[in-house]
């Protein structure tokens, strides 16, 4: 009876968005997520009262992760952000600045909820349809035959996550690691369905990130006392047979299920055991395997046989490691000690050779054939930036891997966002009868949702300068271009950098530019790759994911659509 | 004990009034979501009345037996908990300015209320039935599945589009419930979903209702919610989804299956049990080769020693495989679970198309296709894959494609008991009426004077069926105010009281709906009028016309067309509909509940533990021991 206590009734919150307390905290929110955007966005460090280590990070994911907002509404908007990046690794900052800044421009723009979620969806299908079309001015296809566009690809992602603390040169080492690791991933001789290998990371904490490197095969970590005898030093390349246990050879009992074990007085069960695993020794010595790994532990016993008999043993390789060295070797993981090893159980490696990576030490294996299974050791100065790092490879190993489902990338530095946004006003100020009728308001809505919607895009390129520089927009492309602050402390007049947010356009090729909050007559923005000039010159520096960025413009656009259409909260504290 | 609290006509109506502040927000398309949250950090999404209301946890014993009521009405019908409310208030309003004339003292005003209540409930018992049978009927049309088992695209388009085919009035009736559950932006994919859903399981010679009960049913295991993904992701896939991935490194297309229960070892002696296992092992393995066993589904975790020893045998397993996942493919399949691995036959395996893996936002599933499609007529196992940004949004989706089917099987459901509460046959006499018949006729020899009606009635929704009861029930107490045999003089203006107080409080229904558009109310009302002057039968004939041509325009007349626009866009011909059954039990359920909140005339704090319950509480607390 103790159990049916009351139960309290519920919190409720009427029209939250309209509640100045909600309002409030939705503007630290969104102020702590924008800061945190793009090459230059600034760090931010989560610690814990209680205690552990601190975390400092730019990225959406971890820092929604480890700090999440307790207000209901904020917390959808975490979770929508959090699910895109768990799908699609990019772009979760830029789901969250568009959809709070929809939010606000929906507020400012008067517009009824009804009218102006109606009027988003539109827009956002119009979107969709342009950035899928072959015509887009803001996309590039992706030419796999040249490494180039990948690294660019990659680049992008990496030194959009300042936290890692990587000098450009570093940056790019890195992305042309991970260019490296995702082609070691794609399989070429194997025709009809591809299946991709894997990459596996390896941090090291230490070293200088410039001795961070991809190899193909497996990296195990191994013992200090490991010693390869002199025939692994003297043929590397030369195959050995290998053995795969995912049971425990530790001599203790196996596991079992419920059952029962009654011991007869006088049965010494640990010796029966051992003398099974000795058993199992002998068979693999007598087979010639050299190379002898289990998941778990093995017993010492055994360790010392199968190295006087020169073979090379390795021991608590993880659960994690073993689907990939199955895969490597062609192994088989053997899951009992009774039944006997059938042949094709054996696997093959190869080039077994000791790598040191600051204090770790390293077994490198490699497989017979190919298997796109390799490696990517990351060294960094300290944990921290360390597990940012390992985050950020992570990311560009998956956009990368994007890549080949949909072959094209969109421009990156806020020009995608600036150019949609242009075109939009174009193409809805064109059609502005229909629409309005199609959706059932009157044009001047019509507009004031269009104006509000293709401010939203333009917000989140504005959001990309943290410094006081001036954005600007030219008015041929349609491209974002950012004034450094100093400049214009100096000069009476803005003289633009000389290249545009993604660095396809120069600053000699535009005549004229404007503010990018500033109204300017709606035009139709030229595609840049369509740019007369040398071919060098006109190649994007930066490029963001294309199916990310689509699926985190349409979440944005949901979840912002979502929230309006809150009208009530009930929080139930029981 | 506690100061009694006399409960007055002001009380009932003030909490009430609350209720339908609350609910009014998410009422009808124009309304938005509620979000939940609990303290276990889960976000919950819906627009759903029920469980706005569950989720408020009221302490006022009265809102509880309200929302009480709401819930149970809507558990039946899967919708109209927010019309319950509001048609509540907008009654007790109606009785309020009545009841309480002049300056009465409460306890005379609460008794007149009373009676009031208790004649409009008699009512609604005795007449309404019929004067929706005679007045409104007429004027639906007959639920269509024609198009549904006639036409089905193969695997059809993901987006929007195909408008030809989505006029069909399952579609229609599925998407204005989609418009106030989910909202405009995503009724039409959902509602196309599933309409898809239910024509790919039904077989065309049985009645749809089989159909709808199964896909309820079995619901959970054949949707598989997706985060991550714009809803417009949503799809259906071929076959049946296992809800959980091969064991490790396994990978090979299975051609026949096994369900399995888990693999047992019988209680060992010592070490050389795990030799005699092993063995015991391989020769379960051996036998399942010996059937063609390449998938083995299994209901439990399976040994490391068992897993090696499939892998060996060229076996893929699936291990972990929900309950009722295992029995709807056991029942889809034709296999029967294997309960000991000792006794597996022929019986437990069975032949499937394909089985692959399938990647779902961040899990990856084991998907399986049946094959044998003669065998089970012209069922195409579907499941259905919800995608939604995050995890509330795709749990919204899903409960309301449950609800949804919910309300389809009430508009469908024809065991007439539903449909007439207050004239309860025994029960041999209602469920003998089999479900193929559209007609009720139960009640044919008993009264004669009941106009028999379909249950499958549909009226386009949007305020058609207040808007006709409305002018149905002002008719009404008009020919009984002047009839030529004087009848006896208290009970006949009792009646014409009671039909204009109904009349109103339906009117306030479309009042609400429409309140940010005062225009389209206008308009809906006079289309619904026009309906009316038209004479009912050639009214439902042009509608069939309509509907066999795919174009099925709602009762709009030539002249009329042109504006049959509302300002948002729609035209009437896109307008949802909705079940008369469904409404009228909706009218019923409410004046009982009014009657019954009437009735109660004090409250009783009582702070006893409460002894007479001897089951724990479920959802719905029952407080009514509280009350006098």
């Amino acid at each position: 009876m103790a159990r049916l206590s009351k139960k309290l009734p519920a919190l409720c919150t009427d029209l939250p968005l309209e509640n100045p307390d909600v309002i409030q905290k939705f503007t630290v929110f969104k102020q702590l997520l924008t800061s945190c955007f793009g090459p230059n966005g600034k760090l931010k460090q989560v610690h814990n009262n209680i205690g552990g280590h601190s975390v400092t990070t730019s990225t959406s994911q971890v820092l929604l992760q480890s700090a999440s907002p307790s207000h209901p509404l904020l917390k959808v908007v975490a979770t929508s952000v959090l699910s895109h990046v768990s799908r699609f690794s990019d772009c979760g900052l830029f789901t969250a600045i568009l959809c709070f800044a929809l939010i606000d421009q929906a507020k400012l723009s008067g517009l009824r909820r009804n009218v102006s979620i109606s009027i988003n969806e539109y827009l956002l299908d119009m979107c969709t349809t342009y950035l899928h079309q072959d015509g887009c001015g803001c996309k590039v296809k992706l030419d796999f035959s040249s490494s180039k566009n990948l690294i660019t690809l990659a680049w992008s992602v990496i030194s959009s996550k300042p936290a890692c603390m990587l000098t450009p040169q570093e940056a790019l080492h890195i992305s042309m690691l991970a260019v490296q690791a995702f082609l070691l991933t794609v399989p070429c001789e194997t025709p009809g369905n591809v299946r991709l290998g894997r990459t596996v990371t390896v941090s090291v904490e230490g070293p200088a990130i410039a001795t961070s490197a991809v190899f193909p095969g497996l990296l195990v970590e191994v013992p200090d006392h490991l010693t390869l005898g002199n025939k692994h030093n003297l043929q590397p390349q030369r195959l050995m047979k290998m053995v795969l246990f995912s049971v425990s050879l530790s001599g203790d009992l196996f596991e079992m299920d419920e059952g029962t074990v009654e011991v007869n007085h006088g049965a010494d069960m640990e010796s029966e055991i051992m003398d099974q695993l000795l058993v199992v020794g002998q068979r693999a010595v007598k087979d010639q395997v050299e190379l002898f790994v289990c998941q778990k532990v093995i017993h010492p016993v055994l360790q010392q046989y199968l190295n006087q008999h020169d073979v090379v043993v390795i021991e608590r390789l993880g659960a994690a490691l073993v689907e990939p060295l199955a895969e490597l070797t062609g192994s088989q993981p053997l899951a009992s000690l009774v039944t006997a090893i059938s042949p094709e159980a054996y696997g093959h490696a190869r080039g077994l050779n000791v790598k040191i990576f600051g204090s770790k030490r390293m077994l490198h294996l490699e497989g017979p054939g190919e298997a796109g299974i390799c490696t990517m050791a990351l060294c960094h100065r300290n944990q921290t930036v360390l597990s940012e790092l390992k985050v950020a490879c992570q990311k560009a190993e998956h956009v990368l891997r994007l890549t080949l489902r949909e072959p094209s990338a969109l421009l990156g530095g806020g020009c995608t966002e600036t150019h949609l946004a242009s075109y939009l006003r174009h193409k809805g100020i064109g059609e502005v009868a229909e629409a309005a009728s199609s959706l059932g308001c009157s044009q001047t809505e019509y507009r004031l949702g269009l104006e509000a919607f293709c401010r939203s895009l333009e917000s989140v390129a504005r959001a990309l300068e943290h410094d006081g520089g001036t954005p600007l927009v030219d008015l041929t492309h349609c491209h974002h271009w950012t004034v450094p602050v100093d400049v214009t402390q100096g000069q009476e007049t803005l003289s633009p950098p000389p290249r545009c947010g993604c660095g396809l356009v120069s600053s000699a090729s535009v005549e004229r530019w404007t503010f990018l909050n500033t109204r300017y007559d709606e035009f139709s923005p030229a595609a840049a790759a369509a740019l007369p000039g040398d071919s060098t010159s006109s190649q994007p520096r930066v490029l963001d994911c294309f199916a990310a960025k689509m699926n985190a413009l349409q979440v944005a656009v949901e979840t912002a659509n979502l929230l309006q259409d809150i009208r009530y909260i009930i929080q139930d504290g029981n | 004990m506690q100061p009694v609290e006399r409960v007055n006509l002001k009380h009932v109506l003030q909490t009430v009034c609350v209720l339908e502040a609350v609910v009014l927000r998410s009422f009808g398309p124009d309304g938005g979501q509620v979000l939940f949250t609990r303290d276990t950090g889960q976000l919950m999404l819906s627009r759903s009345g029920k469980r706005i209301l569950t989720a408020l946890r009221l302490d006022h014993p009265l809102a509880r037996m309200v929302v009480e009521c709401a819930w149970k009405h809507s558990e039946v019908t899967g919708d109209g908990s927010k019309t319950f409310v509001l048609l509540l208030a907008a009654l007790l309003r109606g009785i309020q300015t009545e009841a309480c004339e002049g300056s009465v003292a409460s306890r005379a005003c609460m008794a007149r209320a009373r009676h009031t209540a208790e004649e409009l409930l008699a009512f609604g018992l005795e007449e309404l039935g019929d004067i929706i049978g005679a007045k409104v009927v007429p004027h639906s049309v007959n639920l269509s599945w024609e198009s549904i088992g006639g036409r089905r695209d193969e695997e059809g388009p993901p987006r929007v589009d195909a408008n030809a085919d989505d006029a069909c009035d399952v579609r229609r009736l599925l998407a204005a419930f989609f418009d106030t559950r989910l909202g405009c932006t995503h009724s039409r994919l959902m509602s196309r979903l599933t309409r898809d859903l239910i024509s790919l399981w039904r077989r065309p010679t049985d009645p749809p209702s089989l159909a709808l009960r199964f896909l309820e049913k079995n619901l959970t295991a054949l949707h598989t919610p997706v985060c991550g993904f714009p809803a417009r992701c949503c799809r259906l896939i071929e076959g049946q989804v296992i809800h959980r991935d091969f064991a490790p490194s396994v990978l090979s297309d299975g051609v026949v299956l096994e369900v399995g229960g888990r693999e047992g070892y019988t209680e060992g002696g010592i070490m050389k049990y795990s030799v005699w296992a092993e063995r015991s092992l391989e020769g379960v393995v051996g036998t399942l080769r010996g059937l063609g066993v390449t998938l083995l589904l299994s209901a439990g975790k399976q040994s490391e020693a068992a897993l090696a020893a499939a892998r060996r045998a060229g076996i893929s397993v699936v291990e972990c495989v929900d309950e009722e996942e295992l029995s709807l493919f056991a029942e889809l399949s034709g296999a029967r679970p294997a309960f000991e691995c000792w006794r597996i036959g022929p019986e437990h395996v069975a032949e499937l198309s394909f089985c692959r893996p399938v990647v779902l936002g961040a899990h990856s599933y084991v998907q399986v296709a049946f094959s044998a499609p003669e065998e089970r007529g012209a069922v195409r196992p579907h499941s259905l894959v919800v995608c939604g940004a995050g995890e509330g949004q795709v749990e919204q989706c899903a409960r309301a494609v449950r609800d949804a089917l919910r309300t389809l099987l009430a508009a469908e459901d024809d065991s007439g008991t539903s449909l007439r509460p207050h004239r309860l046959r025994p029960p041999n006499v209602e469920t003998h009426a089999t479900t193929t018949t559209t007609t009720i006729c139960t009640d044919g020899a008993s009264s004669p004077r009941e106009g028999v009606w379909d249950s499958r009635c549909v009226l386009p929704a949007g305020g058609a069926f207040e808007f006709l009861l409305h002018r149905a029930l002002l008719q009404h107490s008009q020919a009984r105010c002047s009839p030529t045999p004087p009848p006896p003089p208290g009970r006949e203006s009792g009646v014409t009281a009671v039909c204009q107080l109904l009349a109103d409080a339906l009117l306030s229904i479309p009042r609400l709906l429409y309140c940010h558009r005062p225009r389209d109310f206008l308009q809906a009302r006079r289309l619904s009028f026009a309906m009316c002057c038209r004479s009912s039968t050639s009214l439902c004939s042009g509608l069939h016309q309509g509907g066999g041509g795919g174009e099925c325009s709602v009762p709009v007349a030539a002249g009329q067309q042109s504006h049959g626009l509302f300002s948002d866009g729609r035209s009437t011909s896109d307008a949802g509909l909705e079940s008369v059954v469904c409404k009228y039990q909706l009218i019923l359920a409410v004046l009982q509940c009014l009657c019954s909140v009437l009735r109660v005339d004090a409250v009783l704090q009582v702070h006893k533990t409460p002894h007479t319950k001897a089951s724990p509480d479920t959802d719905d607390d029952d407080d009514d021991e509280d009350m006098l």
